[in-house]
């Protein structure tokens, strides 16, 4: 393997999907606050609320394009650049994102051009309906694809095949409801809701400053006060620490999420400042609250919560068995009924991946010296400068953001929203939700190194066998579309909020083409 | 886990459900890809142009599902398959790629602003982004005729050993003239459907005629090829029909 496509291939995949995370958090959440929206037009019928849901349905429209658009280049990536990956897990991984383009993606992209052509063709009832039926469709997207994810932090109900040389499907409903899944895709979502009560809120903000469209701004704020009180809430407590306990590797991004080195005694305390330190494995300057870290992970007083050291002499035994499993392999390789040779497999076949693991030090890994395998064991610590201090920053944001909408709660309810230093806070803070959202995602995925799918497939091994001048190719391709598309996408939507919430029958030297000439409109207008 | 149906009948009817797919994104997507291609030639004016745009803005995000499904469902079937046709194609996956993304981009930010710059920009990209699929899928479709160069290792990880300029072949490039001609077609006759009357519709007819008439000799010419011509790969080995394909 060329080291260098790997780190350029997964500096492409870091790329492209955090430029579509930026895009998928504001449809997610955007798409119920419209719901939420409509649904007080339809039942109260008042005819500011069809002008607000139209408004921010408007930016949604914006938003949304860019978010299918980009989500496209994650599923074509598998195949391009991580094909062994796609070879090896396909089996698995394949069937959520087939799921996903069957039921969630027929279902937004049939239903989003009837909520943008259908608002005077349709019932009210009927729009709500199909408005729902988005909102619907881009959650229950998000759900398969965390799946997808899910099983690749902790791959339940597969097995390897020496015979096909790749991982099969044991047993479809612990794919579906892998605990990590559930709790990534819980937690995800709630970052999306917050994401769009931020921006709902900051922009509305906005227009109370400047002194314009000040009951559209009201009444959003007071929606996307009362939603993003709920999803701040729901994203720090549906946090996904559930699934630290898990495996091996979920422990190990625990306990460098906590840069803990040694296993303490049970409850262990959770570090709130400190400095990393990787070459001599100890934290400097290390600030802890007792017990507290013990009580969130193992939500016990005596579970404990392994330190990685600890891991690392776990991680070394297991490549000891898993080059047993490698063995077995190779054996099966030259003659498919070796009853020993399966029977040693049978027993050492959870450990094959960590075999793996040495690949990057020496080609055949049964000629791995004691060196290589401890080199191999300490491959499985993940950055933990990075994790320690991204955790804190994510976790810190979410803990702001409840503040945050509780303060904006609470001004709205008691009608006090003149106050112009929360005002100009909340227009301040409009990019916060984004970053903790990619920090998040940043969080997860190197936490996952050095797995492709932990414990089955190491990141090294899972790419194509590319040049580096191909991969480079595409990384200047998607630099420079993406670059453009969000050049204009920014511009694009600030222009529609400085326009505001206008209608074309207010304002009749508007662009909006249903005014020209008897000519059908356009999307999204 | 419980399968009530034995592989072979599964294997038949993946087979089945990925042809549905592949032909229902050319019927589908092909109205879009075909009329888009079209874009600067039938439409002279912003007022044409919009005419013609409108007569797949409703539905382009709908027909894209069916490709999307396709290679799904490749991914999920044949997952093989996937892994060496996408890296094996790398470059000229991009390209549609690239295609596509900009697309949908282009039909929704189009109408955003009514200066003709802006519109002419994204009317190049509309017609980039019909024309290049087009292309690349007929393209594909010729280099899977031929066979494309790969290798296995003992592992299964596969080895490209062609390039980019080796996609396009002579007789690659036949096909993806036909796919061009068919789509372009295609798109023609959606329009002729969808518009009514005016100089839209009689260059769409004109057009359509042309594409038609190519279409067929582009054809008849890829099948004198196929015939006469030496392409693709022999099997000369024996095939052991026993190989573990199956997943138990």
């Amino acid at each position: 393997m060329d080291m260098a496509v790997v780190e350029l291939s997964r500096f492409q995949f870091a790329l492209t999907a955090m430029f579509h995370f930026l895009f998928v958090p504001l449809t997610l959440g955007l798409s119920f606050l419209l719901v939420i929206m409509e649904s007080i037009y339809v039942m109260t019928g008042k005819p500011i609320w069809r002008r607000i849901t139209r408004f921010w349905g408007k930016l949604f429209g914006i938003n949304f394009v860019l978010g299918v658009g980009t989500g496209l280049t994650m599923e074509f990536e598998v195949g391009t650049n991580w094909s062994y990956y796609a070879h090896y897990v396909g089996d698995i991984f394949g069937a959520p994102l087939a799921i996903e383009g069957l039921m969630a993606f027929f279902l937004e992209a049939t239903f989003v051009g009837l909520m943008f052509f259908g608002w005077d063709k349709l019932s009210r009832v009927g729009h709500l309906a199909v408005t729902f039926m988005v909102a619907l469709g881009t959650n229950l997207s998000a759900l398969w694809i965390l799946i997808a994810n899910g099983w690749m932090q902790n791959p339940a109900g597969a097995a390897f095949n020496p015979a096909t040389m790749r991982m099969e499907v044991t047993d479809f409903y612990a794919v579906l409801f892998n605990p990590v899944a559930q709790a990534k895709f819980v937690h995800t979502v709630s970052a999306g809701y917050v994401c769009a009560s931020v921006f709902v809120l900051g922009v509305s903000a906005w227009f109370l400053l400047k002194g314009k469209w000040t009951a559209v701004a009201r009444r959003s704020i007071t929606v996307a006060a009362a939603f993003g009180l709920a999803s701040s809430l729901s994203v720090v407590v549906l946090g996904d620490e559930s699934g630290y306990a898990l495996t091996d590797n979920q422990k190990m991004k625990l306990a460098a999420i906590e840069a803990m080195w040694d296993t303490e005694p049970a409850p262990a305390g959770l570090s709130l400042f400190g400095i990393p330190d990787m070459a001599s494995h100890t934290t400097h300057l290390d600030v802890k609250i007792p017990y507290v870290l013990g009580l969130i992970a193992t939500r016990s007083l005596t579970g404990q919560v392994e330190g990685i050291n600890q891991l690392v002499l776990n991680a070394d035994e297991r490549i000891r068995s898993g080059i047993i499993a490698y063995d077995a392999v190779e054996k099966l390789k030259a003659n498919r009924h070796d009853p020993i040779a399966r029977e040693s497999f049978e027993r050492h076949r959870a450990d094959l991946g960590y075999a793996m693991l040495l690949k990057r030090h020496i080609p055949d890994p049964r000629q791995a010296s004691d060196a290589q395998i401890l080199t191999a064991a300490r491959d499985t610590i993940p950055n933990v400068p990075v994790m320690f201090w991204l955790f804190r920053l994510m976790a810190g944001l979410g803990f702001f953001f409840i503040g945050f909408f509780a303060l904006a709660f609470y001004s709205a309810s008691v009608g006090r929203l003149d106050r112009r230093w929360f005002l100009r806070l909340a227009v301040a803070i409009i990019p916060l939700p984004w970053l903790a959202i990619e920090f998040g995602w940043v969080l997860a995925e190197i936490g996952r190194q050095p797995w492709a799918v932990e414990g089955v497939l190491p990141t090294f091994l899972a790419a194509s066998s590319l040049t580096r001048a191909q991969v480079w190719a595409t990384i200047a391709g998607f630099t420079l579309i993406y670059s453009i598309l969000a050049f204009i996408e920014v511009r694009l939507m600030l222009a529609t909020i400085r326009k505001g919430p206008v209608e074309a029958s207010d304002d009749p030297g508007s662009d909006d083409p249903a005014d020209h000439r008897g000519l059908a409109p356009l999307p999204a207008e | 886990m419980l399968i009530p149906l034995d592989y072979e009948t599964l294997r038949v009817i993946w087979w089945l459900l990925m042809g549905v797919l592949l032909i229902g994104f050319a019927l589908t997507d092909g109205y879009d890809l075909g009329t888009a291609a079209l874009l600067p030639f039938v439409g002279r004016t912003d007022e044409e142009r919009r005419l013609v745009i409108n007569a797949v803005a409703p539905h382009w995000e709908g027909h894209q599902v069916w490709l999307i499904l396709g290679a799904g469902a490749i991914f999920a079937a044949w997952p093989f398959v996937y892994a060496v046709s996408f890296s094996g194609f790398y470059l000229a996956m991009f390209l549609v790629l690239a295609a596509l993304i900009v697309r949908p981009v282009a039909f929704k930010y189009r109408s955003k602003h009514p200066e003709p710059a802006w519109r002419a920009r994204w009317d190049w990209a509309l017609f980039a982004g019909g024309l290049v699929p087009a292309l690349v899928f007929g393209v594909a479709v010729g280099n899977v005729l031929q066979g494309a160069p790969f290798r296995l290792d003992g592992d299964l990880r596969t080895f490209y050993e062609g390039s980019l300029l080796g996609l396009f072949s002579p007789f690659a490039l036949l096909t993806g003239l036909l796919s061009i001609a068919m789509l372009v077609l295609h798109g023609a006759g959606w329009l002729a459907v969808r518009i009514e009357d005016g100089p839209v519709l009689a260059r769409a007819r004109r057009l359509g005629t042309i594409a038609a008439i190519a279409s067929v000799i582009l054809f008849a010419l890829g099948g004198l090829w196929v015939a006469w011509g030496q392409i693709g790969f022999r099997v000369v080995g024996a095939i052991d029909t026993a190989g573990p394909s199956n997943p138990h």
